[in-house]
């Protein structure tokens, strides 16, 4: 069950409804004081549904995260059953992730038969829910949070079905206490939530999926496509990326909003960033944070000299990398980042205004550099991604195709970025935001339906998973 | 009571956007989407042709133009009694995905006029027209449009379905309804409620059928339904069948007095080593080819023409700026590539 899907509207249609039932004043008063716990356990209900739509085996491996992260920050005090909880998290993600890839690499390494893999499947979702369920037992072993004593909380933020397979991956300092508060489906966050999704879903069924055509053909074939034709595709995955992931985890945020819930931004303009460290304060921000805040820092950060710093941001980064992928591509694409924000350390002395032409310059410096680096995060091995390299830069002949999606998706994230960056309160760091409307008004509700209906019309009918499902 | 009321209010004020908002995309779809209602072809020469004068199409390909009087794609200007070369086919002949004077029967009569030959060509090639309806409207063809000179069909398969021709000799093939009457007609007539009923249809299809991930399997899955979807391989009975039916056509086509000329187009593919090819089996060509020498009837296969035609300027014949490279319908070069082939076939067969 994907947010794109006829089956998730009725879901979340009658999961808004339960909701919305149990604020009624009536059902409210007779509920009392277990109002709060019935609200959490239809979402809990609801999430495990949500959850075990994939495959029903999946709940009992969420729920044995949950019971270990639960108990672990009823027991914060004891550090060894902390290191150990953690440990626990992370070995189950490294079975179902990484066994089979560290397994193969080694055999391949070593010419022996790799008769040692596990078929395992994949279960979506685990890279996000086992970072959130790390976040909460560090957080409670760092008072940053108070242990939370319902395990129907707990449960509920590690398996909330709007950020529950694909992010973002949301500290449980933000969410937890916002289980205590009045938040409920009301209109005005309805009128918000709804918008929010919706543009969300243009972004992935409009933009993402139609660039997805263009750029899946050429990584597949890139021997027959022209220099030209591969370096548009490169771009238009960098564009297919971003709409992808962002319009998840716009639907994402406005599911949560719907519901009365608010998560963080994720994604805030990443491609006008004027170098790689601002590029991951703008991509994928919930990783970004929680890596510097529970790897980078853990491993030191840079309290320990300038040499220790830049190996704590390598190994940040590769396995940042690591995290999105069982292939040495991801690690190389991981490895490729750290090398640059070492570099970008090494040569930033000083925090100079720059001019708006000099800003263009770094960002169009900085886009490049992340499109090549994207290569081989698409890539399915290095020796493709060497080969796309390759083909992009020897100018040999093949079929030129140009693609107008990649065109109109271009002109759409610039339109876009014009108005924030005039709307923006600081125009050094600019933020995105929210376009949404007053659906009071006639004149609004034309331009919504319009929406809606230019998002039907144009979006493509193919199969185009999720790419952050995979990870 | 307040509450009510500002609840009935709104929803007012939806049903005043949702008129204006379906006003707007129908303008929006009017050039994205437009491919106009069929209407039940009088003569039988289609099971169906085109009500509305303007197509226009920018989700596969960019294109707008008119239909003429008879509800076909002709921008050259002809009159019945010019008729030389009547051009059957498929959508690919219907030329909805480029501009008009970029279509095979444009170009064609181009190049007739600059050559000389003068031959007047007439298409009424009809979205979703596959070679066996086209061979069983062959004749009501024949007789509405009487060329002088040839007709041409195309196909897109060469593997023929056991059941589809026999359908056509035995004449029980079921016409494709044209849905020109009733709420569908008048639904029809708002172009957005046709792009999203296209939408509809599409992520459907997608749900009902296995996911074609490979290009291959896309492709002959195509192939597949252009012949019925059934792939008998019975040489024996299949060689008799396809000689019966290649016999029905030459008798229609030689008692209106006009030569028949079967152009086939394969699907093109990109191989998972990077070459292109395309994907007739050379023996399914080679039997239907010589089916068609049989019985005086003239084939083409572009399957060469494309190869070659990539070989030397890395072009496909299929595909658009908006769609995969090498997949969906005939593109520009396509059109061309197809115009020249059967000028020359025609000039062959003159001995010119």
């Amino acid at each position: 069950m994907t947010f794109a899907s006829i089956t998730f509207i009725v879901f979340f249609t009658l999961v808004l409804v339960l909701e919305g039932i149990t604020n009624v004043r009536v059902v409210k008063e007779k509920l009392g004081n277990h109002f709060y716990i019935v609200r959490h356990m239809i979402l809990l209900i609801a999430s495990y549904i949500f959850y075990g739509w994939w495959d029903w085996r999946f709940c009992f491996l969420i729920l044995f995260v949950t019971v270990t992260a639960y108990l672990a920050g009823l027991l914060h005090q004891n550090k060894t059953v902390v290191v150990m909880a953690v440990c626990v998290v992370l070995v189950v993600l490294g079975i179902f992730k990484y066994y089979n890839f560290f397994v193969e690499s080694f055999c391949e390494l070593f010419s022996i038969s790799s008769a040692g893999t596990i078929n395992f499947i994949l279960p979506v979702g685990i890279s996000f829910y086992t970072f959130q369920a790390i976040s909460y037992i560090a957080d409670v072993r760092l008072g940053r949070l108070q242990a939370e004593r319902s395990f129907v909380n707990v449960a509920l933020y590690i398996a909330f079905f709007p950020q529950l397979v694909a992010g973002p991956i949301v500290k449980a300092s933000e969410f937890l206490p916002q289980l205590s508060e009045d938040r409920n489906v009301s209109i005005r966050n309805l009128e918000t939530g709804l918008q929010i999704f919706m543009f969300g879903l243009f972004k992935k069924i409009v933009l993402a999926d139609n660039l997805s055509v263009y750029v899946d053909e050429v990584f597949r074939y890139p021997t027959v496509f022209s220099a030209g034709t591969i370096a548009m595709a490169v771009v238009s995955y960098a564009m297919q990326i971003y709409f992808d992931f962002s319009g998840y985890s716009d639907m994402a945020i406005g599911s949560a909003k719907c519901l009365g819930y608010d998560f963080s931004r994720n994604f805030n303009m990443p491609y006008i960033s004027k170098n790689v460290s601002e590029f991951w304060k703008r991509w994928h921000i919930s990783l970004s944070t929680w890596l510097k805040e529970y790897l980078y820092i853990s491993l030191g950060g840079n309290r320990k000299g300038k040499i220790r710093t830049y190996i704590n941001l390598m190994l940040t980064m590769v396995l940042g990398g690591l995290w999105h992928g069982a292939n040495w591509t991801f690690v190389v694409w991981g490895a490729l980042h750290g090398a640059a924000l070492c570099v970008h350390k090494m040569f930033v002395r000083t925090h100079r205004k720059g001019s708006a032409a000099r800003n263009i310059l770094y960002a169009a410096a900085t886009d490049i550099f992340v499109c090549l680096c994207w290569i081989f995060f698409r890539a399915d091995n290095i020796s493709t991604a060497l080969v796309i390299i390759q083909r992009m830069f020897s100018f040999d002949r093949g079929v030129r195709h140009l693609y107008s999606w990649t065109i109109v998706s271009l002109i759409f994230m610039i339109v876009c970025h014009i108005k924030a960056y005039r709307r923006s309160a600081s125009k050094e760091f600019c933020s995105g935001y929210y376009a949404v409307m007053d659906l009071g008004k006639v004149s609004s509700l034309i331009i919504w339906f319009v929406f809606i209906g230019l998002t039907i019309g144009l979006a493509y009918t193919g199969a185009s998973p999720f790419i952050y499902f995979q990870f | 009571m307040k509450n009510a009321k500002g609840v009935v209010i709104w929803l007012l004020k939806c049903f005043v956007a949702g008129i204006a908002a379906v006003a707007i995309l129908s303008v929006f779809s009017l050039f994205y989407y437009n491919h106009g209602i069929r209407k039940t072809s009088e003569t039988g020469a289609t099971d169906y042709s085109w009500e509305n004068q303007f197509h226009s199409v920018g989700y596969e390909g960019f294109a707008w133009g008119f239909n003429d009087a008879d509800g076909y794609n002709n921008a050259y200007m002809l009159g019945r009694e010019d008729i030389d070369i009547l051009l059957m086919g498929s959508s690919h002949m219907n030329a909805y995905n480029v501009p008009q004077k970029s279509s095979v029967s444009y170009l064609l009569n181009q190049k007739m006029e600059t050559s000389g030959a003068g031959y007047g060509v007439y298409n009424i090639g009809m979205e979703g027209h596959t070679f066996y309806m086209c061979s069983d409207n062959l004749k009501d063809a024949l007789e509405t449009y009487a060329p002088h000179k040839y007709v041409i069909i195309e196909t897109r398969s060469v593997k023929l379905s056991m059941e589809r021709m026999e359908e056509v000799l035995t004449g029980t093939r079921k016409r494709t309804p044209a849905f020109d009457s009733g709420l569908i007609y008048y639904m029809q007539k708002v172009p957005y409620f046709c792009l999203l009923h296209r939408q509809i249809r599409d992520m459907c299809d997608l749900n009902d059928a296995s996911l074609a991930d490979d290009n291959n399997d896309a492709a002959e899955a195509s192939d597949n339904n252009d012949s019925g979807g059934a792939l008998e391989n019975q040489a024996p009975e299949y060689h008799t069948q396809l000689n019966r039916f290649m016999e029905m056509l030459a008798e229609e086509a030689g008692s209106y007095n006009v030569k028949l000329l079967v152009f086939y187009m394969p699907n093109t593919c990109i191989n998972d080593d990077g070459t292109v090819g395309t994907l007739g089996n050379p023996q399914d060509i080679a039997e239907f080819a010589a089916a068609c020498s049989d019985y005086g009837i003239e084939f083409l296969d572009m399957s060469d023409i494309f190869l070659e035609n990539y070989r030397q300027n890395y072009e496909l014949p299929f595909g658009f700026s908006n769609t995969e490279a090498g997949k969906g319908h005939l593109n520009r070069r396509g059109h061309e590539l197809v115009a020249d082939a059967l000028f020359d076939k025609i000039m062959e067969i003159e001995g010119k």
